[in-house]
């Protein structure tokens, strides 16, 4: 019985992240949630009849938008991308 | 769920989405991923069942209800200093909690009983307010029901056994006779005479 390599298992395990356009839209889906989370947060504390409307619209759409953007990632994903995070 | 327990969920995702933006590099490793999958994936949906459990709880309050300019009235009748005013003697004398006053008696307004309806009912509200034009003065959906006084009143003793309300006992169950009736407990907010009465201050 032969062994594999480690690296022919895990070929991408100790690489660097080379693809900008996982990279790009890691960040985009990051920077939509701090945007959608910091709304929802001032909207706690803003005691204002618009304030649920606020929460809904302003802090719920952005980071809905960036928790569904890995799922439409998947499918343009290379298999074997390192930077797969939900595959 | 305290709005301090929201916030720190908040903050959370805030932090790990935040590291994620600086550094996407360090999705890279396993420990990264799960990190990311934490902070982009399951923190912002707990957040935000967190903060939309928080707003409709939030909903509830007196405080919420008074917050439109039309509903500034109904706020300033609970302290009026006439027993005979039924919101203002169940307020002012703790019948119902002051924090949840109107809620206490108009269940029908929320989610909770008033399903869907209601919350599609309150977006008409949010939308007379700033855009269109409310009703002057506001109306019930729908007439008042019992059922808003027996949910506390039914089974309690005073009013179980009392000789008025024991002969209509049936009719007041059925609602077909109303609790508000003229003749009965019919001093309700009567806004239109809050320039005439005198109020209630609580000492301090």
């Amino acid at each position: 019985m032969t062994t594999e390599p480690r690296q022919a298992m895990e070929p991408a395990a100790n690489t660097q992240p080379e693809n900008e356009f996982i990279t790009g839209r890691l960040r985009l889906a990051g920077l939509l949630i701090v945007a959608g989370v910091l709304a929802q947060g001032l909207s706690l504390v803003w005691h204002h009849p618009l304030s649920f409307l606020a929460f809904l619209g302003v802090g719920g759409s952005p980071a809905s938008l960036s928790i569904s953007l890995p799922w439409f990632l998947r499918g343009t994903l290379d298999k074997e991308s390192n930077l797969l995070l939900l595959g | 769920m305290p709005t301090a327990v929201v916030s720190a969920v908040l903050l959370i995702t805030l932090v790990i989405a935040g590291l994620v933006v600086a550094r996407p590099g360090i999705t890279a490793a396993r420990g990264g991923k799960i990190l990311a999958f934490l902070g982009l994936f399951i923190f912002p949906i707990f957040a935000g069942l967190l903060g939309l459990d928080n707003h409709i709880e939030r909903s509830k309050q007196t405080q919420f209800c008074l917050s439109c300019h039309i509903m500034e009235p109904y706020g300033k009748s609970l302290r009026v200093d006439d027993k005979s005013y039924i919101p203002a003697a169940h307020f002012q004398n703790n019948r119902v909690p002051r924090d949840e006053a109107c809620y206490t008696c108009h269940t029908d307004y929320t989610l909770y009983t008033g399903g869907i309806k209601a919350k599609v009912r309150g977006l008409h509200h949010v939308y007379a307010q700033y855009i269109g034009t409310a009703h002057q003065p506001v109306k019930l959906y729908q007439p008042f029901k019992n059922r808003e006084c027996l949910h506390c009143h039914l089974s309690a003793r005073t009013f179980e056994e009392g000789t008025t309300h024991s002969a209509v006992m049936d009719d007041i169950k059925s609602n077909q006779l109303s609790c508000v009736s003229s003749g009965c407990h019919d001093m309700v907010h009567n806004v239109a005479q809050l320039n005439h009465v005198k109020y209630w201050s609580p000492q301090r």
